[in-house]
């Protein structure tokens, strides 16, 4: 039984006076505790597709299930729902708001699922740890380097301990041994708590050194492959 | 997400932005402050009045010729003018058992001089129990009796200020005023009265025998018996209605005036003076209220006005919170909760400054200070209610972003 399981999916936009289909036919399943990228060059379709796994979009047309369930036609509070409690996303600018100390950012998650926020604190201190910053806990995202921001931001995806990690170019604003150690990272995580990570990369190296390679091209799966 | 951490939030992004929340605010701040302020000058008006009505005497009922008040509201077409004597004066006296005292009154404005000292007061010829007409006390010497009354002996008893406008430190008692060239004796000085407002303040009366007043004071020949107004003062207990429609069927009566006519006459007791003196303070209240009313409407709009601002700004924070879980309902609270964070404060600092405009005022005014709770309540009330009101079209926009977009500030 898949994970995830994208069945010919289709997302078409209508900019302008011309419908623009970004995906087209797109089958894909994904099972637990795969360790798995996403690659394309810039525009071939890799982030909508991300959207519409990590349940930000839904397709045009095709049907998307996670766990079995169809989430293609849920309304936005269900899907809020489910990023919140299965999906941890990571993305190229960390996204951490900067208003919030690192552990208040790693709590949000756990707030808007409604857990109270002394139980939220403690959990979060625990994530931080496991991502190497327990030292950081009351420093706003500002003060950070660009890899404690985005260990920041992978202890808030884990923070609700969810089922999928998505992670859009998650070293793309990183230095190449910065971007090695967030990419170890992933790799423990998918060991060690067995969450299935997807990364979005046009990062053909990156890629490579997960277990599974899904290439696009102009909105087309065009190879699949594993490593 | 609960509101507490909501709240802690909604304060952190406003002192973000200290000026920004101030100036937006300050609308809000204004109209709470007119609110505050104008509820105090009106308690504080109605608080004057009604100790200038107790200064006419408790219970106490005056007669007028001519009706031109009524009830509660001034008359624009004055009746035809009746002459009220002393005549009706025992007439109403004679029917009426509940009446305690009753004395005519003879006003006129007159200057007072004692050497080269002048002052300017109503001087009042009335019988020997006016004091206990409209519950006037004696502080030096003592008021005239019936014997000053007949005798026609020039004596004279005067308000405070009077006295103290005239002899200042000087002992009064026994000493020569000169009015109209006619010598009278000081016998009494009356306590202070508590005036707030209004050119008749009590303390610049003076009191004569009514026999005396007639002939200094009008240079009438001595049988003239018009007076300018009677005062009476029923038993404690009387029905003050009933008594009032008693006096009015005899004055009625007295004057052949035909059914269906209006009265030559007029009644003032404490209640139709309160009511006309409480429908000024109305008024002025009213007119306090639209100032407050306008400036909260445009304070409102500011605040809506910033917080569309601020929405558009947080694009990219809202789809943050969208990514993470937020649901619409929550993105809709959070903003809810800041606009009306921003007002509460808003409405504190416009209660403070209603307080300190409301002491200023008071001093300025000679107005006794009211500071009272309910308008403060009621501000606050407002200023939520305006929070929620007009906070609610920025909200629902932030709600109501897609995610994706959001998170791209693609909006």
């Amino acid at each position: 039984m898949a994970l995830l399981k994208a069945i010919d999916i289709a997302k078409t936009y209508h900019t302008g006076t011309r419908p623009v289909q970004v995906l087209k036919d797109v089958d894909l399943a994904i099972e637990e505790k795969e360790f798995m990228a996403i690659t394309g060059k810039s525009g071939s379709g890799k982030t909508t597709l991300m959207n519409i796994l990590g349940c930000l979009d839904t397709p045009t047309s095709g049907t998307y299930l996670i766990n079995n369930t169809d989430v293609s036609h849920m309304d936005a509070d269900q899907l809020a729902h489910i990023r919140n409690k299965k999906i941890g996303f990571v993305f190229q600018r960390f996204n951490l708001l900067q208003d919030m100390t690192a552990i208040e950012n790693v709590c949000l998650p756990q707030l808007y699922a409604g857990v109270y926020e002394k139980e939220a604190l403690k959990i979060s201190k625990e994530y931080l740890e496991m991502v190497g910053l327990e030292h950081r806990t009351h420093h706003f995202p500002t003060e950070l380097s660009g890899g404690e921001q985005q260990r920041v931001a992978i202890a808030r995806a884990l923070s609700n301990n969810p089922s999928i990690i998505l992670a859009d170019e998650p070293t793309g604003n990183l230095d190449s041994a910065t971007g090695e150690k967030i990419l170890e990272l992933f790799k423990n995580l998918n060991k060690e708590k067995s969450v299935t990570v997807i990364i979005i990369t046009h990062d053909k190296g990156l890629a490579e050194q997960t277990n599974r390679m899904v290439r696009l091209i102009d909105g087309k799966i065009v190879e699949d492959t594993k490593i | 997400m609960n509101i507490k951490i909501l709240l802690r939030t909604s304060i952190r992004v406003l002192r973000k932005h200290k000026i920004r929340s101030l100036l937006t605010i300050l609308g809000i701040m204004i109209g709470i402050s007119a609110i505050i302020v104008t509820f105090s000058i009106g308690r504080g008006a109605e608080e004057a009045i009604s100790s200038t009505i107790l200064g006419m005497g408790e219970g106490t009922i005056y007669i007028m010729p001519a009706e031109f008040i009524k009830r509660g509201a001034l008359r624009s077409d004055v009746a035809q003018r009746v002459k009220i004597t002393t005549r009706e004066m025992k007439k109403i006296k004679q029917n009426s058992p509940e009446i305690q005292e009753i004395s005519p009154m003879q006003m006129t404005v007159q200057q007072l001089e004692y050497g080269k000292k002048i002052a300017q007061g109503t001087v009042v010829g009335c019988h020997s129990n006016m004091m206990k007409v409209n519950d006037n006390k004696v502080l030096m010497g003592h008021f005239f009796n019936d014997y000053h009354l007949h005798q026609k002996l020039n004596v004279i008893v005067l308000g405070s200020k009077i006295a103290k406008d005239l002899f200042n430190t000087e002992d009064p008692i026994g000493k020569i005023v000169q009015i109209n060239k006619q010598p009278c004796q000081v016998i009494g000085v009356l306590e202070n009265k508590p005036h707030f407002w209004g050119p008749r303040d009590p303390n610049e009366w003076a009191y004569m025998p009514f026999t005396v007043a007639k002939k200094i004071c009008r240079g009438t020949d001595e049988s003239e018996t018009e007076v300018t107004m009677i005062g009476i003062k029923p038993y404690k207990g009387v029905d003050s209605e009933v008594l009032l429609r008693k006096i009015k069927s005899i004055l009625r009566f007295y004057f052949k005036t035909k059914p269906g006519e209006e009265d030559q006459f007029t009644i003032f007791d404490q209640k139709s003076i309160e009511e006309v003196a409480r429908d000024a303070a109305g008024v002025i209240k009213l007119f306090g209220l639209i100032a407050a009313a306008v400036s909260l409407l445009v304070g409102s709009i500011g605040v809506m006005n910033i917080m569309l601002v601020s929405v558009k700004e947080r694009t990219r924070e809202i789809g943050i919170r969208m990514a993470i879980g937020a649901t619409k309902g929550s993105i809709r609270k959070q903003f809810l909760i800041e606009s009306t964070t921003l007002c509460i404060f808003g409405g504190l600092i416009g209660v403070m400054l209603g307080i300190l405009g409301q002491i200023g005022i008071s001093q300025a005014a000679t107005l006794p200070v009211v500071i009272e709770l309910t308008p403060m309540i009621i501000s606050l009330i407002v200023t939520i209610i305006i929070g929620v009101f007009f906070g609610y079209y920025p909200a629902y926009q932030a709600s109501q972003l897609n995610p994706v977009d959001a998170l791209l500030e693609r909006i």
